[in-house]
């Protein structure tokens, strides 16, 4: 039968550090501990242990409370006293289980005492449990730092996509331009067209690179929490989007929410240009914008328009990056603009969602968590 | 146009370059641009050693300084032009293809004037370059020590 706290396959070894001036005592601990199959290793004295705490990570140390030149208690204090060993934890083995004792320990920092003569399953069963919580501590911390450099590269990646990819892109369009000056009146229509083309590709690209690049920061930036007038943002948009023209907007009822107010303006602007967009094809564009009530402690926005709509077999499509409903001859677009939206209202711990049918307007709502005063 | 003062280009994309004195010549500013294509010659001008040893004296009106440059990047030489008592007065215009945060904040840290990201459009970038030249080589009053042509 296999022992009950076995080493998971495949993993490291850890240091159980057994501390006892008695090698006896030493070897009793150490076939205890043996089926556990992890690193045993003894030190003779509270000055050797440590000596070994220094260079070395260990999961739990086993330390005897009666030893002679640095007792127990002296060791847990400097241990305790070093960057290393600081949160080591120790367990102390000793004979006296007097309430002075005890409290001595813990004041130490002893996490738990063990009494001789050792019961040897309650021995191993304790140790075991610290050797489990060191590992995935270890793991954990493996586990960020690894999301740290991934961080780091995406940075740096995207500080060279927005030099480095600009640049041709802006060659391209320039000299296209030149081109075109050069030529003037001395090339055929269909010339003329592909060099068209050629100019509104690179005007396209050079829009997918900002917006990818937006898309990006929006998952990095620091976030900042403030109250944000709904109401007054939704005014600031709509001016922003130019005239008026012939959309009959109706907003009604924007409360203030809590929320980072330069996400929450890429999330409307998202919206409301959107709306314009799907709605500009229509005799009678008519954008509605409002709260509603959602599920608790949350409020639920909602911009809701007579456009093209789309079908509901697609709604999942609609927030994925580069995913697009309609042609790009029909609406213009880069088929980001949705996912920046959802990254940004799940960084806020809400939900974004969709109805809408084809010729039959769309709505897009989403959340946000209510935050108290924040 | 008659009081036409000297412009400092550094640029080491070829492309860029020519797009930018392209953009300039359509204003007639071209003829006033000193071109350097990296940090390094960009130095040696304004210190007036190596290859511009002999250069006549004087600062140009105004340093248009592309960020990424092989040798020394242009914040290298912002840094440096703004730590010299006889150059921190010529007006120093950043030209970068992305509005970075850390590069616009270092900039200015380091004393930049102005920060202008070439835009995408080359309509857009012809307007940007021609307004920069107009207004630093034309329309602002440079530091005493500046110079008209060569």
């Amino acid at each position: 039968m296999p022992p009950a706290h076995a080493r998971p396959p495949g993993s490291e070894p850890v240091d159980i550090l057994l501390v006892d001036d008695r090698p006896d005592k030493l070897l009793a601990a150490e076939a205890v501990l043996e089926p556990l199959g992890e690193r045993l290793v003894r030190a003779r004295s509270g000055e050797e242990a440590l000596r070994h705490l220094e260079q070395a990570d260990v999961a739990v140390m086993l330390l005897d409370v009666h030893m002679p030149a640095m007792d127990g208690f002296e060791t847990a204090r400097r241990a305790r006293g070093r960057e290393r060993s600081r949160q080591t934890p120790i367990i102390f083995v000793t004979a006296d289980d007097d309430d002075a004792t005890l409290a001595q320990g813990y004041a130490l920092g002893a996490v738990d005492f063990i009494r001789t003569p050792i019961v040897p399953d309650v021995l191993r069963a304790k140790v075991a449990v610290f050797v489990e919580l060191f590992r995935t501590r270890r793991q954990l911390e493996r586990e960020a730092e690894r999301v740290l450099s991934l961080n780091e590269e995406l940075e740096a990646f995207s500080y060279s996509v927005s030099h480095d990819l600009r640049a041709p892109v802006r060659h391209v369009g320039g000299f296209v331009d030149l081109l075109r000056r050069r030529t003037e009146g001395t090339l055929d229509e269909t010339a003329r067209r592909h060099l068209d083309t050629i100019g509104r590709a690179a005007t396209h690209m050079g829009r997918l690179i900002d917006d990818l690049l937006a898309f990006s920061r929006m998952g990095r930036a620091e976030f900042m929490r403030k109250r944000v007038d709904l109401s007054r943002l939704v005014r600031e948009l709509r001016s922003e989007l130019g005239p008026p023209g012939q959309v009959d907007w109706q907003v009604n009822g924007l409360p203030e929410v809590s929320g980072d107010p330069a996400m929450l303006r890429v999330v409307l602007s998202n919206l409301l240009s959107n709306a314009v967009k799907y709605t500009r094809t229509r005799a009678r564009p008519r954008i509605e914008i409002g709260a509603q009530p959602g599920e608790a402690a949350e409020t639920v926005i909602f911009v809701r328009d007579n456009g093209v709509g789309f079908d509901m077999r697609y709604a999942d499509k609609l927030f994925g990056v580069f995913q697009r409903l309609h042609g790009s001859d029909e609406f213009e677009g880069t088929g980001i603009g949705l996912a920046t939206v959802r990254r940004i209202v799940h960084r806020h711990g809400g939900r974004t969602w969709a109805e809408g049918t084809p010729d039959g307007g769309a709505t897009f709502y989403f959340s946000l968590p209510d935050h108290g005063e924040g | 146009m008659s009081d036409l003062r000297r412009i400092l280009l550094a640029e080491d994309s070829a492309a860029d370059l020519e797009l930018t004195l392209e953009a300039l010549g359509q204003h007639r500013l071209a003829n006033e641009v000193v071109v350097v294509r990296d940090g390094a010659a960009a130095l040696d001008y304004l210190y007036r050693r190596g290859e511009h040893a002999r250069r006549p004296e004087g600062n140009p009106a105004v340093v248009l300084l592309d960020l990424k440059m092989p040798k020394v990047d242009g914040l290298q030489v912002l840094k440096q032009v703004k730590a010299d008592e006889s150059l921190r007065s010529i007006p120093i215009v950043m030209l970068t293809s992305s509005r970075e945060e850390q590069d616009l904040v270092e900039s200015y840290r380091l004393g930049a004037n102005a920060y202008v990201v070439k835009p995408v459009d080359f309509g857009r970038f012809v307007e940007a370059v021609s307004q920069l030249g107009m207004f630093w080589a034309v329309v602002n009053e440079p530091p005493p020590g500046s110079v008209a042509r060569e």
